[in-house]
């Protein structure tokens, strides 16, 4: 059965409108990506780790009077922990962009 | 010119003492609370008239649930769905607490880190909860990842644990940074326009493109906010 004229109209309209807002949404996404924004996120994700290790390790320092035992261990897991982050984040953006 | 940081202290509006314990009602939980109110009355009235066909005012909140849908449905998968509502009360609170902290007078509480802080804290023990909900014990396999020989575990183990802990700081600090940096060249752009007299209008309409910037950083920082958590839901959800 053929569709009346007007709703095979309303389809295109629809279509045309989906296709606009897809557009909109792709644009305010990539635009939450600039360069120096990007470059901030990976600071943080990397930096991030080695704060909460290192907070870890004078926390664990403190508690068992091993001053500067756990701070130096949990520095360097942190330091490999914020490595591990850019790495994912790296990742994802790719995953993103293409 | 007054100090920039000055509209960043935590001031006590009514004392209220627990067993030693200062839990005064503070001027950050003045501004939570209009935006909790702020929220719901918005909603409320926009969605007072249910119809079909969504009027304006229905299609402001209905599209703005969509867009939220959509953002869970892409990162979290279609498993994520019963954690929406979650998610969705995790934008409006940010981006409705960004919005109102750029009012005159008002404060912002999503500058500090103790507000973003336990927001993002508990948004990790949520995470951390649905992950061990919905895979039991294979949860643990998040901090050793598959593929990875056993040797290996006193080594991946505490970087997978500390890069799951830091990322409610790296959610924390995101937010913060953007949120105070906008909020103290407002006001120091606010002190020039003040001292400059005349010549003030300068500074003045540089304050008022600032103001539009920061209105889009506001809902931006929330939505990146909300990315990142339906990514960490998701994450939980399934293993690397």
């Amino acid at each position: 059965m053929n569709k009346p004229a007007d709703i095979e109209n309303l389809s295109t309209k629809i279509n045309a409108f989906k296709k606009k807002q897809d557009k909109s949404e792709h644009a305010f996404q990539t635009s939450s990506h600039t360069g120096a924004s990007k470059g901030f996120q990976f600071f943080i994700e990397f930096i991030s780790a080695v704060f909460v290790s290192v907070a870890i390790g004078l926390f664990l320092d403190d508690l068992c009077h091993t001053a500067p035992v756990f701070l130096v261990v949990f520095t360097i897991f942190g330091s490999l922990a914020g490595v591990l982050n850019v790495y994912r984040f790296a990742k994802a953006q790719e995953k993103e962009n293409f | 010119m007054s100090n920039p940081l000055e509209q960043f202290e935590i001031k006590s509006l009514f004392s209220l003492n627990l067993k030693g314990y200062d839990i005064s009602f503070s001027n950050s939980a003045l501004a939570m609370t209009i935006t909790v109110a702020a929220i719901i009355i918005i909603f409320a009235m926009c969605l007072k008239k249910r119809t079909i066909v969504p009027s304006l005012a229905q299609s402001v909140p209905e599209s703005i649930y969509e867009f939220i849908y959509n953002l869970v449905k892409t990162n979290v998968g279609k498993h994520g769905m019963p954690y929406f509502s979650f998610i969705f009360c995790l934008f409006l609170y940010i981006a409705f607490g960004n919005l109102i902290g750029l009012f005159p007078y008002s404060f912002t509480f999503t500058s500090h880190i103790a507000a973003v802080g336990a927001l993002s804290i508990l948004a990790l023990c949520f995470n951390i909860a649905v992950g061990i909900h919905h895979r039991k014990w294979g949860y643990l396999r998040t901090f050793l990842p598959k593929g990875i020989p056993y040797a290996l575990a006193p080594l991946v183990v505490p970087i997978e644990t500390i890069s799951l802990l830091s990322k409610p700081f790296s959610l924390t600090v995101r937010l913060v940074a953007n949120m105070t940096v906008g909020h103290i060249m407002l006001k120091i752009l606010g002190g020039f326009v003040v001292a400059l007299g005349v010549a003030g209008i300068v500074p003045l309409c540089f304050q008022a493109l600032i103001i539009i910037f920061e209105i889009f950083i506001a809902l931006l920082q929330a939505f990146i906010y909300t990315v990142l958590s339906c990514i960490y839901l998701g994450d939980a959800l399934r293993s690397h």
